[in-house]
């Protein structure tokens, strides 16, 4: 059961009236491979997986599957495989009913169409549920009818619409591992639309990054968490603290950034002079107590401490400005002279 | 205690209505339809006759059966033809689309008589349709359009549209245009998408759209006097007939219970259907 295709997307774009949606959107994804659209709501990435589907017209480039243009091909012609949001089963219809209503339309022999619509259920575990209708399920049990719908037809790429909203947050988490690993069994291409940047991080095998209808990044998950290409992306995936600084110096290995209170040294090389943003993760800063002097080291003192189960979330105010530090150690509480301090790979620097 | 006297004391209002407004009068229509009257006069007696004369006499059978398959006719003309139009209104992501539905049900300000006048002037024998046959020498002696089925049929659907239309828009709940969408990207085509998936889910508005206008043309009585120019007798305008023409009131009263025993057959019928889709 396989349906490895090539995806390809060439200067996509929409625009509603004058208003772009989406613009010059360029990638190229692998077969076999899992890619995310994320971004926050409004940037365009469910308009380019409708796109892919064929449900949008795009309004400028090209689509390709397996080298073939499919951008004028109606959408029942594609051969894709969408699961929405809000699961859209069919009320009238059983389980099996639904999830052999591809196989139907393709005219597969009945019997044939039979032992694909148990194989697939078997797959997601509702190998008993064929003759229920989907009211009878659960969101999660409708969202699995869902995939094993779009999966069954041996689509050239599936395609994900933010599967795991309605879900609650610890079914989010097991769909979220089957889902993963029922794709890589079957090495299907994967295009996966969320705002969630845990589901990016933890599916992909490579995240795109969309901001106001353009892509920011496109990267690993690990390239775009430790090297973003930009504030926006440092910004929205994960968290950040950020410092306002000026470049002192310059040299082959990086470079030294000053700010009130703190001489940093960051492995990325701008020139002498420049402003700059230094951005650093909270996870990357230990904090230690008292007084301490040194490279990327910031004394400041513990505003508040707020717990949080598996960490322990501090704000030192510093010269520099208020930094936020998680870490797992407790200890420490509000009035404490602590320093912080971070590697010199974890200082990323930005023009502001 | 409080808490379930309250609902019960703000019902009793509803209730009184009902009671003397309905249920009273329902009442006294079922003993004045035992009655009997001579000469326009009430006789007093407890008699099976009017009923009896209804169900033998051909001519009121006549307009029994004639006043079922004129609504029955009506009913399916106008679902067929406000099918598009509530499903086009309730797809519609349009900003237009508030206008539109204004529009849609717009004739309903206007008074049924003032249509049917509108109609008359466009089906009749000097009408408007008859003079562009004639303009365009495609007939000699004029169409009859009216004072006939013909013209009955017309007027009452169009008529009827707003409504039906309404009824319709109701019954869409159980449709989702993502399921549309889903079964377009597993290789439905635009049709068989609509045979598989929008006409099942769009069913109920269908049944209850098609009761609503059966129910409101078996009763009719304006549309089908004048349009039918009297030539096409339904239960409404016997009814009317009788009780005011030839003062024969417990055999309107009689009539006016079965039209009612007729809609009590066919909103059974339809709870039996609507069951099926709970």
């Amino acid at each position: 059961m396989t349906g490895a295709g090539s995806l390809a997307l060439e200067g996509l774009g929409k625009s509603y009236g004058e208003a772009p949606v989406v613009s010059g959107v360029d990638l190229v994804i692998r077969p076999g491979e899992f890619v995310t659209l994320l971004g926050p709501s409004g940037c365009g990435k469910t308009t380019i997986l409708r796109m892919v589907a064929g449900l949008v017209v795009p309004s400028t480039g090209r689509i390709l599957v397996d080298g073939a243009d499919i951008t004028q091909l109606p959408t029942h012609r594609r051969n894709m495989g969408l699961v929405f949001q809000n699961y859209a089963l069919f009320p009238h219809m059983t389980v099996a009913t639904n999830v052999g209503f591809g196989l139907e339309m393709r005219g597969v022999a009945r019997a044939e169409a039979a032992a694909r619509v148990r194989e697939v259920l078997d797959l997601v575990r509702l190998g008993d549920y064929g003759a229920r209708h989907p009211r009878q399920l659960s969101g999660g049990q409708q969202q699995r009818v869902a995939l094993a719908r779009a999966l069954v037809v041996r689509p050239a790429v599936l395609l994900l619409d933010e599967p795991l909203s309605n879900l609650d947050a610890k079914l989010r988490e097991d769909l979220r591992d089957e889902i993963r690993a029922i794709q890589e069994r079957l090495h299907i291409t994967t295009l996966f639309v969320t705002h969630d940047q845990a589901e990016a991080l933890t599916m992909s095998d490579r995240v795109v990054v969309l901001s106001a209808g353009h892509i920011e990044q496109v990267g690993t998950p690990v390239e775009i968490y430790d090297q973003p290409a930009s504030p926006f992306v440092a910004t929205f995936i994960g968290r950040v603290n950020r410092v306002n600084g000026t470049v002192l110096a310059s040299d082959a290995t990086g470079c030294t950034v000053a700010a009130p209170g703190l001489r940093g040294r960051s492995l990325r090389a701008l020139p002498a002079g420049a402003r700059v943003q230094a951005m650093i993760r909270p996870q990357r800063i230990t904090l230690s107590p008292g007084h301490a002097e040194g490279e990327n080291r910031l004394t400041g003192t513990v505003r508040r401490v707020v717990f949080a189960g598996d960490i322990v979330q501090i704000d030192v105010e510093t010269p520099a400005g208020t930094l936020t530090v998680e870490q797992s150690r407790r200890g420490l509480a509000a009035g404490d002279l602590v320093t912080a301090c971070w590697e010199a790979a974890d200082m990323m620097l930005f023009p502001p | 205690m409080r808490g379930r006297v309250l609902p019960g004391l703000l019902l009793l209002p509803a209730c009184a209505v009902t009671l003397v407004a309905f249920l009273l009068p329902m009442g006294w229509l079922a003993r004045l339809s035992l009655g009997r009257a001579s000469g326009g006069v009430l006789v007093d007696a407890v008699t099976a006759d009017n009923y009896l004369r209804f169900f033998t006499d051909s001519y009121y059978l006549g307009v029994l059966w004639r006043s079922v398959w004129v609504a029955s006719s009506v009913a399916v003309l106008a679902v067929l033809a406000a099918y598009p139009i509530a499903l086009f209104l309730f797809r519609s992501r349009s900003r237009w689309r508030g206008v539109l539905a204004v529009l849609t049900i717009a004739p309903l300000l206007v008074s049924s008589v003032v249509r049917t006048f509108g109609w008359m002037i466009i089906l009749g024998d000097q009408g408007w349709i008859n003079g562009a046959l004639r303009l365009a020498g495609l007939v000699t002696t004029p169409v009859h359009l009216m004072n006939n089925v013909t013209g009955v049929l017309i007027g009452l659907t169009e008529i009827m549209m707003p409504t039906t239309t309404l009824a319709l828009l109701a019954g869409f709940a159980r449709l989702d245009l993502t399921q549309e969408e889903a079964a377009r990207t597993l290789g439905a085509s635009p049709w068989r998408c609509f045979c598989r998936i929008t006409l099942p889910l769009t069913a109920p508005g269908i049944a209850v759209a098609g009761l609503v206008t059966f129910v409101l043309s078996i009763s009719s009585f304006i549309t089908p006097s004048l349009l039918g120019g009297g030539r096409v007798p339904m239960l409404a305008s016997t009814i009317y007939e009788e009780a005011l023409e030839t003062l024969d009131w417990p055999l309107a009263a009689a009539i006016s219970l079965i039209l009612i025993a007729l809609f009590g057959t066919v909103l059974l019928a339809y709870e039996r259907l609507a069951r099926r889709w709970a």
